[in-house]
This record gives C-alpha cells, sequence and structure tokens, in this order.
C-alpha cells in the first residue's frame, strides 16, 4: 500500500528557530482574537451607553413637545371680542410680500364683520427672510406697549424700504424710527428688542405653528380650520361666512 | 481628564438642547449659513444633533476616546469654516445655532468662533498628549481586562 498524503515536517523536525516563530505566529493569532473580542466588546457598551443617553433625551424632548409646542403659552395680538364666535387667525412673516399684500384684505373682513371675528395675529418669520426675525421682535415690543397694530402696518407698508437695509443694525434703526412714529416709549422699546423673553415668545409662536403644521405665510385658520391658498378676499370670506352659520345651527 | 469632560460636556449639553427644543429653530440657524442645500437641512441638522451627543458621551467616559476626540475636532473645524464664511458674506445669524434657546450666551458670531479655537487648541493638545490607556476612561478598563486575560 502507498501511502499518497503529503509528508509533515514533526515538530522534532523543526529548528528551534523555526519553532520560536511558530509559536510567536500562534501567539499573535491569540492576540488578534482577543483583540477583536474586546474591539466587539466596546462597540456594543458604546452603542447600549449611547443609546441610553439618547432615548432618555427623546423621552424628554417628546414629553415637552407635547405639552409646550401645543399650548400657546403667551397672549398674541389680538382685535375682536374674546367671546367672537369666529376665531380668525393667521401665521405671518413681516417680510413675506403676500402678507404684506393681504393685511388690506384682512383688515377690510374685519371691519365688515365687526364683533363677529376675532383676529389674532402669530410670528411665524422664515428663515430666508434676514430681517424678519427683527422685525417680529419690534412687532412684539409694540405689543408690550398695545400699539401692535399702529407698528404691524406701518411694518407692512414700509417693507420695500427696510428689506433693502444693508445691515441688521440698519434695519433695526428703521424698526425704531417707525415704532417712534407710532408713539411708543422709545427707553421701553430700546430694552425690549435685545429681551430673551421677547425673542422666546416669537420662538413659541413658530413652534405653535409648527404643530400646527404651518409650512409657509401667510397661513390663515378659521376656527382652527386651515383655510385654503389664494384668493384671501374670497377663500377667507367664505370660511368666515361657514364659520358663521355653523355656530348659527348649533 | 478635565478637558475630556469640558469639551464632552459641552457638545452633550449642546445636543441635548438642540434635540429638546423644536428642531425648526436649529434648522433655521443652519439655514443661516447658507451653505447647503435648504433640502438637507432638517436631515443634516437630526444628524448633527445625534452625533453631538454620541460624541460628548464617547469623550466623557472615554469610550474610543481618541475616535471621539477625532470627531469632536472636525465638528469645531466645520463650526469654524461655517461661522467664518458667514462673517466674511456678512450673513445675518440671529442664533449661531450653537446652544439652542434654552441657553442663550449672548455672543456674537466672532465670539463664537473665539470659543471654539479654544476648545480647538485644547482638544489638539489633547490627541497630541494622549497616552494609549489614558487614566480614568472605559477604553483603560478594557485594555486592563485584555492583558488580565493574556
Amino acid at each position: 500500500m502507498t501511502d499518497n498524503s503529503i509528508p509533515t515536517t514533526p515538530s522534532s523536525a523543526l529548528s528551534k528557530k523555526e519553532q520560536r516563530e511558530e509559536e510567536k505566529k500562534q501567539r499573535d493569532q491569540q492576540r488578534k482574537i482577543e483583540e477583536r473580542k474586546i474591539m466587539m466588546k466596546k462597540v456594543v457598551f458604546a452603542f447600549v451607553l449611547i443609546g441610553i443617553v439618547v432615548g432618555i433625551v427623546v423621552v424628554v424632548a417628546y414629553a415637552r413637545k407635547t405639552v409646550d409646542d401645543r399650548i400657546n403659552v403667551s397672549a398674541d395680538p389680538s382685535k375682536g371680542p374674546a367671546e367672537a364666535p369666529v376665531v380668525l387667525k393667521e401665521y405671518s412673516d413681516f417680510q413675506c410680500p403676500t402678507c404684506a399684500a393681504v393685511y388690506p384684505v384682512v383688515k377690510d373682513l374685519l371691519k365688515a364683520y365687526g364683533d363677529k371675528v376675532r383676529f389674532e395675529y402669530n410670528d411665524f418669520p422664515l428663515s430666508q427672510h434676514k430681517y424678519a426675525v427683527p422685525a417680529a421682535i419690534a412687532g412684539q415690543c409694540a405689543f408690550d406697549q398695545n400699539k401692535f397694530f399702529e407698528l404691524h402696518d406701518v411694518i407692512f407698508d414700509k417693507q420695500k424700504q427696510w428689506e433693502a437695509a444693508s445691515t441688521k443694525d440698519e434695519a433695526q434703526n428703521l424698526f425704531s424710527q417707525y415704532a417712534e412714529g407710532v408713539g411708543l416709549d422709545m427707553t421701553a422699546f430700546g430694552s425690549c428688542v435685545t429681551s430673551q423673553t421677547i425673542a422666546d415668545r416669537v420662538n413659541e409662536d413658530m413652534a405653535e405653528g409648527r404643530a400646527l403644521s404651518v409650512g409657509g405665510t401667510p397661513t390663515f385658520f378659521v376656527n382652527g380650520a386651515p383655510v385654503a391658498e389664494p384668493p384671501y378676499s374670497v377663500n377667507l370670506k367664505k370660511a368666515i361666512d361657514d364659520a358663521l352659520n355653523a355656530t348659527a345651527t348649533q | 481628564m478635565i478637558i475630556r469632560i469640558v469639551v464632552g460636556g459641552i457638545f452633550l449639553l449642546f445636543g441635548i438642547i438642540k434635540v429638546i427644543e423644536p428642531h425648526e429653530i436649529f434648522f433655521r440657524s443652519i439655514r443661516d449659513y447658507q451653505m447647503l442645500p435648504v433640502s438637507i437641512v432638517p436631515a443634516f441638522g437630526s444628524t448633527m444633533m445625534y452625533i453631538e451627543i454620541a460624541l460628548g458621551v464617547l469623550l466623557i467616559l472615554g469610550l474610543f476616546t481618541r475616535l471621539a476626540a477625532w470627531g469632536i475636532t472636525g465638528l469645531l473645524l466645520m463650526f469654524i469654516t461655517a461661522l467664518s464664511q458667514a462673517i466674511a458674506r456678512g450673513l445675518v445669524l440671529t442664533d449661531c445655532g450653537c446652544s439652542g434657546s434654552i441657553i442663550r450666551l449672548g455672543e456674537t458670531p466672532s465670539s463664537v468662533i473665539l470659543r471654539d479655537v479654544i476648545l480647538l487648541v485644547a482638544m489638539s493638545w489633547f490627541l497630541l498628549n494622549m497616552k494609549p490607556a489614558m487614566k480614568y476612561t472605559i477604553d483603560a478598563l478594557f485594555a486592563r481586562s485584555s492583558t488580565t486575560q493574556e
């Protein structure tokens, strides 16, 4: 019988040097396996730790959002009686051209419906409008002095002037001029525009708008129902009439 | 260890605030830098806030310390670049997008750059002087367990 297997070198046949190399190779292999095991343990540990922290943060964030974001914490500038059967809510941006164009329409509607409609203004400054936030803050500061709608009208009327300002300071100076023009106490206005509480109020409006799925400006709600796109003079009137009819039949 | 906890703590805290508050506030800050297409800002912003938390946790605990330190260094370089280009282009930043609106540090863009540069110097020093198994890190615990096994 012939043996066809490949002859292996018995360990006794290896030189001492070769034996040492073989042992070293085995030790290296063993170490690599150990290192890989430890690396895997570290990766799992890292994922678990990060997962726990992120999980806690997300739960806290969700709890905050459900409470804070859906409740209107501060009062909004408004016109009309609190008990009016129809509430017209607008999310607006002072630098948005459509908002500037639509405000006379709203004014006419409020005049026409009188005490039947209460109008509530909410800030929704869009990020592409670089002076929309300072304009919203100026409006909120006028609201603190009970002259929101006076300044609101001037800011919209002079939109082209202040949006052409080259710096935020220049735009801010224009808002101060308008504020002075409508008779605001300028010392109070000056400290108000830098107040964090006022900036928070604008952010609160934004959060509320997002909770209501507001994606652009102007966005209107009549008794909580969103109003379809332009023409606003037609659609707003129709929505108000429908809401009045609905309350009359109740 | 102090550098690890301070820098990691800042990233962890700022990341947590961004997740907790309305995300649109952070997205708007990112859009203000005008560096990214508007359509990818929400995805980028959402990823960023969790990356900040992850890197903060890893650096504080000393787990994958080198990787976390490099990650934070990269983010700091990115923040400095974004702020510098905004200043150079004269962009109006209503908020730097660093700490959200819960903590207002009242910083101007240049003071934010200064703060980021200080953090960057601290991280560079940390990386240059980093030992393979630093004290009070989870990495050191794993290294010790591996030597015990051998």
